[in-house]
């Protein structure tokens, strides 16, 4: 079986599992449920064999036809690369992780089986979505994903909030999505061809001109900036915490959002087609600032999921500054982490809404003895989070550092604050979540939720091992796919000292201020208050939305419509009454006109006749007169006429 | 001689017999002065050399036509006195004007293009045989018609003027 | 000497004077009597044209015998008709007799 030409069954089997499920609804077997994890399994395997056949060097593209238009000849096909059999392996790994999980969650919903298709559909396309070679495939999957993150959203769609957030999500990741089909579009017009391999040999060969090769890139960055939530398209992330909790996990934590990051990734060799271009400098300061920008309003953020949210847009950041340093060796080394370590902090935080039913940070506390192995895996992914050795979340990051430095130590600088912030948040979170007195009444999850849960905490916690500066295997690995994304360096001791040591400050600061009160959080808020104001208001960006472009947006909507009802409709209507007018214009004619001169020719003949008949007196000698009068004038017209 | 005689007399009684019958008061006088114009016609007739019409219209229009209107006049006579006739009549000048006016007209036509006063010199051949000649050859069939004429008007006479059973 | 003008001149005086009767008269008799003189008229003229027109022939003296016979046929006539009307209406007079006035 050669798993690497067959790649797209691993989309395949959700998809068919998807379509199982709608058919069969609530009879099918554990309401849909089983259908789901059975296709997500059969996923794994799939991911694993394309594993296997591409450690053993036997990847690679696999193209078919698919149809010609004219000149133009699409093809379609899989591309089984180091990239993608790790995608592969985190989507449907982390996947079936969390639709095990979401059989806990979700127990009890009354549209149970159409969350498992919709989550079916969702893992199908986003596979579909990195196995592609094409970039057309690649988009389609793209916006399937993007309906799939719409619809699971706005899954509890009798809440307003919730459907609110998921009209923002898609509308803001289609402004992204325009942008990235403007790149392709660009692409195919300059290079000829939509296949990404035949794409990136061409711009290597110098085919296109440069600043053709810069706007693509660009402009397909746009499309990952939206899907990634970078800024400053980041606003609809946060509102999306309104679906599910899993959904938060997998969609929102673990793969959606890092497409793309995949797809910068997959594109590399056109952003760095272009030596010392602007491409990859936007992409890094795009990152460092969304990284530094989510941190800071983590740290006031109150609701833990939304905490979790800025995290995730944060640490997409610190990806992004990886692609745009120049290594995207590191930024899919550090998406596969993190994949790994939100997902479980997602479910942690699921468990904890599902046993306490609530969300605000504030309103928990002393779930540590509550709920234990909650507690345990929750340190877990924060200390991963955080960036401690020897966690995963350490190595990755780490990597990015180093990468980071060598391009720029402003860069760094920066990334390092960003340090510091995530630590102090992620300890503010699971201080004030866990420890201290216990407002609320909690029980532990069921086995179902928390198995997932520990999976996912030991990967995320041995996962760092796979790539450490003195094994870099992970990083080698993925290097195999071509010597351009970086190399890994020497291991650099001093800066694996500052990193922790960072992280470890804002460890301190964190516990020091929420878990005994120095300095107290509420004195700091008073003095901050400034600074406390701008971060709790998120930087007014959504509200700078709102007034640039959404009421305009509606005051142009409203001005057509008024056109349409005033000036078109009043048109349409102004021709029923000029018709109607007409008609009775036409009527009026008929009435005076018409039958005036009717009657008049009545009339006339009647007066004619009132006045002749007084001839008629009834006496012959009159008529007698007449006869000879009549004579007469006949005799005349015999002497003078003709 | 004689002929301009005769016909000046003739033409003047004639003439102004007509004006009495228009102006009688009586009609009963009106009738008399008719016959008597009939008769001057009938002198004029024979003065054209036409001796069966004169003889015919003695016959016929004195005879016969007058005395009929004569009867007719007795027999509608009004119990009490008639009322006398008035030369003036309700219409004033117009009967007046209309017969001046036709006058003119047929004494205008008089002057045109008739031949002038030749007098025949044959001498005058009686009448009567070919005239009875013409009835019954060129024109026997307005003779015929005239004859059904006279019937009808007989019978339509008779039937107008009887008495009806409840009268 | 008498010419053809003669005779057409007391024709058309006869002709204007018996015209003059029938719209004037009254008496409806009286009006009929007026009518033969019209007609008496026109007999002059027909005969006088006879005898002055040379290849006239007999024509206008034959056309007076039809007139004749006409005019005696119209006198009996009406006659009976002032007859009825004298029966229902017990009157003779022209002018009371206009039941067909308007």
């Amino acid at each position: 079986m050669h798993f690497a030409q067959h790649a797209y069954l691993a989309p395949a089997f959700p998809l068919l599992a998807c379509g199982l499920i709608l058919a069969l609804g609530r009879r099918g077997p554990g309401q849909g449920a089983y259908l789901a994890v059975g296709g997500m399994t059969l996923s794994l395997l799939v991911s694993l064999g394309v594993l296997r056949e591409v450690l053993a060097r036997k990847g690679g593209d696999f193209s078919v036809f698919w149809f010609r238009a004219g000149d133009m000849q699409l093809g379609a096909g899989v591309l089984a690369d180091p990239f993608s059999a790790v995608m592969l392996l985190v989507v449907s790994f982390v996947g079936l992780m969390i639709f095990i999980y979401s059989i806990g969650y979700m127990h009890g919903d009354p549209l149970y089986a159409r969350y498992f298709a919709y989550l079916s559909l969702f893992a199908a396309a986003m596979m579909g979505l990195v196995v592609a070679d094409s970039l057309i495939v690649l988009y389609m999957c793209w916006e399937l994903v993007g309906l799939c993150s719409y619809l699971l959203i706005g899954f509890w769609f009798q809440r307003p909030a919730a459907a609110r957030a998921a009209k923002k999500a898609f509308l803001v990741t289609r402004l992204g999505d325009a942008g990235f089909l403007l790149g392709i579009l660009l692409l195919f017009f300059a290079l000829g061809t939509v296949h990404m391999p035949s794409l990136f040999a061409k711009a290597d060969a110098g085919v296109a001109s440069e600043w053709v090769l810069v706007a693509a890139a660009l402009l397909i960055f746009c499309g990952a900036a939206g899907k990634s939530a970078q800024f400053p398209l980041h606003v609809w992330l946060p509102d999306a915490m309104e679906g599910p909790t899993p959904v938060s996990a997998l969609i929102h934590a673990a793969t959606m959002v890092a497409a793309g990051v995949y797809l910068v990734a997959r594109t590399f060799p056109l952003f760095a087609a272009v030596p010392d271009g602007p491409a990859l400098s936007v992409v890094a300061w795009i990152g460092v600032l969304t990284a530094l920008i989510a941190a800071s309003i983590a740290t006031v953020t109150n609701d833990i999921k939304r905490v979790l949210a800025y995290s995730t847009i944060s640490q997409l950041g610190y990806m992004m500054l990886g692609l745009g340093v120049g290594s995207a060796v590191a930024a899919i080394f550090h998406l596969t982490t993190h994949a790994f370590f939100k997902a479980l902090l997602f479910m942690t935080a699921g468990s904890i809404i599902h046993a306490t039913g609530k969300q605000d940070m504030w309103e928990l506390g002393g779930l540590r003895a509550k709920m234990p192995i909650t507690f345990v895996t929750f340190l877990c992914g924060a200390a991963a989070l955080a960036g401690l050795p020897p966690l995963s979340g350490f190595s990755s990051k780490d990597e990015i550092l180093l990468e980071t430095l060598h391009v720029s130590p402003l860069l760094y600088g920066l990334a390092l604050a960003g340090v510091f912030l995530t630590a102090f948040y992620v300890t503010r979170m699971a201080v004030v979540t866990f420890l201290g007195e216990g407002k609320t009444e909690a029980h532990e999850s069921p086995m179902v939720m928390t198995g997932p849960m520990i999976v996912l905490a030991v990967g995320a916690v041995s996962l760092g091992w796979l790539g450490t500066p003195w094994a870099p295997l992970f990083q080698n690995f993925l290097a195999g796919h071509g010597a351009e994304h970086g190399s890994a360096q020497a291991p650099n001791l001093g800066l694996m000292a500052a990193s922790v040591g960072v992280a470890l400050a804002g460890i301190a600061l964190g516990y020091s201020m929420y878990a005994k009160g120095v300095p107290s959080p509420a004195a700091l808020k008073r003095s901050l208050c400034p600074l406390y104001v701008v971060l709790s208001n998120k930087y007014w960006i959504d509200e700078a939305y709102q007034w640039a472009i959404i009421r305009p947006g509606l005051r142009l909507a409203s001005l057509f419509r008024t056109f349409d009802e005033e000036a078109v409709d009043g048109a349409v209507n102004g021709a029923g009454k000029a018709a109607v007018g007409g008609s009775w214009l036409s009527n009026a004619f008929d009435h005076i006109v018409v039958d005036g001169l009717v009657n008049l020719v009545g009339w006339t003949t009647r007066q004619a006749g009132a006045v002749g008949r007084f001839i008629q007196t009834g006496l012959a000698q009159d008529y007698m007169f007449w006869l000879a009068a009549g004579a007469f004038i006949l005799i005349l017209i015999g002497w003078f006429g003709p | 001689m004689t002929d301009v005689v005769f016909f000046y007399l003739f033409a003047a009684t004639a003439l102004l017999s007509a004006l009495m019958v228009v102006v009688a008061r009586r009609i009963f006088h009106s009738a008399l002065w008719l016959a008597l114009c009939l008769l001057a016609v009938a002198g004029l007739f024979g003065l054209l050399d036409a001796d069966f019409l004169a003889a015919a219209q003695v016959l016929i229009y004195v005879g016969a036509v007058v005395s009929l209107m004569l009867f007719a006049i007795m027999l509608t006579q009004r119990s009490v006195g008639g009322r006398l006739e008035c030369h003036i009549t309700k219409h004033g000048v117009l009967p007046l004007a209309g017969s001046l006016g036709i006058l003119a007209a047929l004494i205008h036509l008089t002057r045109t293009g008739f031949p002038s006063a030749a007098a025949l010199p044959s001498s005058p051949m009686p009448t009567t045989i070919p005239i009875g000649e013409q009835l019954l050859t060129t024109y026997v069939v307005p003779f015929e018609v005239a004859s059904v004429l006279l019937v009808m008007a007989m019978i339509g006479a008779i039937v107008l003027a009887r008495r009806d059973a409840g009268q | 000497m008498i010419g053809l003008q003669h005779y057409l001149i007391l024709a058309a005086l006869l002709f204007a004077v018996g015209l003059y009767g029938a719209l004037t008269r009254r008496n409806a008799i009286g009006i009929l009597l007026s009518i033969e003189i019209m007609l008496n008229a026109v007999n002059i003229n027909l005969v006088a044209f006879s005898r002055y027109q040379p290849g006239a022939g007999l024509g206008g003296q034959v056309f007076v015998v039809f007139v004749i016979t006409v005019a005696a046929c119209e006198a009996a006539v009406g006659l009976a008709l002032i007859l009825c009307i004298f029966r229902t209406r017990r009157t003779v007079e022209a002018d009371e007799v206009n039941l067909l006035k308007w």
